[in-house]
């Protein structure tokens, strides 16, 4: 069974934002989720990937960063601002939870908004 | 203010399929959609490259071990575009990984000739074993040899016999595989005719 991706509400409302006031960092953090998708589909736990943008958070979360990269034309992606896709991999169920997307002036907030998020989801599931 | 709620089930988050699912559902237009689908495009090989490494359980600083350079370069060849690398680049990846990636350069070809294209690489792999049979002195590898042509005619008329029954019943009947397996073919074995069946 493949993974699958589960957003939050405040994800979708989050990337919504991102896809219009900073496509950019958007794009390159959904290409960053791509291969860290391929990546975990290959691997047995999620916490064998390691990549540069992969940043570890408290709760067993794993935030993606915009880093990295060039566009398929051979062009630099530029200097693009700081942001954190923040993600949670349920093994049992294999989904990848999208918790948050956010900017590193909103990285506190964000943290805490996916832990609380983190501690519904193992309550639910009864870890 | 971000709050923690889960949903009810009734509203429970969106499930995706894919990034690119993901993407269509939350991008600004159509254009962003396209974008992120050109750059997926243009990172094929790279992707199948991360593929393998993760296959094989290894780190990027395992990698770079091995490559002989340091990890931030595999990093940035894991980053780079398909059209950035050089053969070099594969080959060299491809080794330390211990993996193998098939590249198809010019049009692709459809199902039909693929499968022939196939049927004529099993062909001259089996000619070279029966070759190597032949000529070996050693009659351990001959018998394994023998032994392992016994196996690949159960597997190749096993994969015959699998995939002919899941064609639509009118397709089936004139199937050469139906008239092969049908009451009046027979084939000999042994000098003595029986009936042949999947």
């Amino acid at each position: 069974m493949n993974w699958q991706l589960e957003a939050t509400d405040q994800f979708e409302r989050d990337a919504k934002h991102y896809a219009k006031k900073q496509r950019a960092e958007y794009l390159a953090v959904m290409e960053n989720l791509e291969k860290y998708l391929i990546f975990i589909e290959s691997v047995s736990h999620p916490r064998l990937v390691q990549f540069g943008f992969l940043h570890e958070e408290p709760k067993g979360i794993r935030a993606i960063d915009q880093s990295g990269g060039t566009l398929a034309s051979g062009e630099k992606r530029g200097k693009l601002d700081q942001t954190r896709l923040y993600t949670y991999a349920a093994l049992e169920s294999k989904v990848l939870h999208l918790l948050c997307l956010g900017s590193k002036t909103t990285q506190a907030k964000d943290i805490r908004y996916a832990e609380s998020v983190v501690d519904a989801l193992r309550k639910e599931s009864g870890e | 203010m971000k709050t923690a709620t889960i949903p009810s089930p009734a509203t429970r988050p969106k499930r995706f399929a894919s990034v690119r699912d993901l993407v269509k559902a939350t991008a600004a237009d159509d254009g962003q959609v396209r974008e992120f689908d050109r750059r997926i495009k243009g990172a094929v090989i790279v992707n199948a490259l991360i593929r393998t490494r993760a296959a094989a359980g290894m780190t990027q600083a395992d990698v770079a071990e091995k490559m002989t350079c340091t990890q931030s370069a595999v990093s940035k060849l894991e980053h780079a575009a398909d059209a950035e690398l050089t053969l070099q680049d594969i080959a060299s990846y491809l080794n330390a990984t211990s993996g193998r990636l098939n590249l198809g350069i010019g049009k692709q070809p459809n199902r039909v000739e693929r499968i022939k294209e196939l049927a004529i690489c099993l062909k001259s792999e089996l000619e070279s074993l029966a070759d190597l049979s032949s000529n070996s002195d050693d009659p351990s590898i001959r018998q394994s040899i023998n032994g392992f042509f016994g196996e690949a005619w159960f597997n190749v008329l096993m994969i015959l016999c699998d995939t002919t029954s899941r064609l639509p019943k009118e397709a089936e009947e004139t199937s050469p595989l139906m008239l092969f397996g049908s009451e009046s073919a027979c084939v000999t074995v042994a000098g003595k005719p029986k009936k042949a069946g999947c």
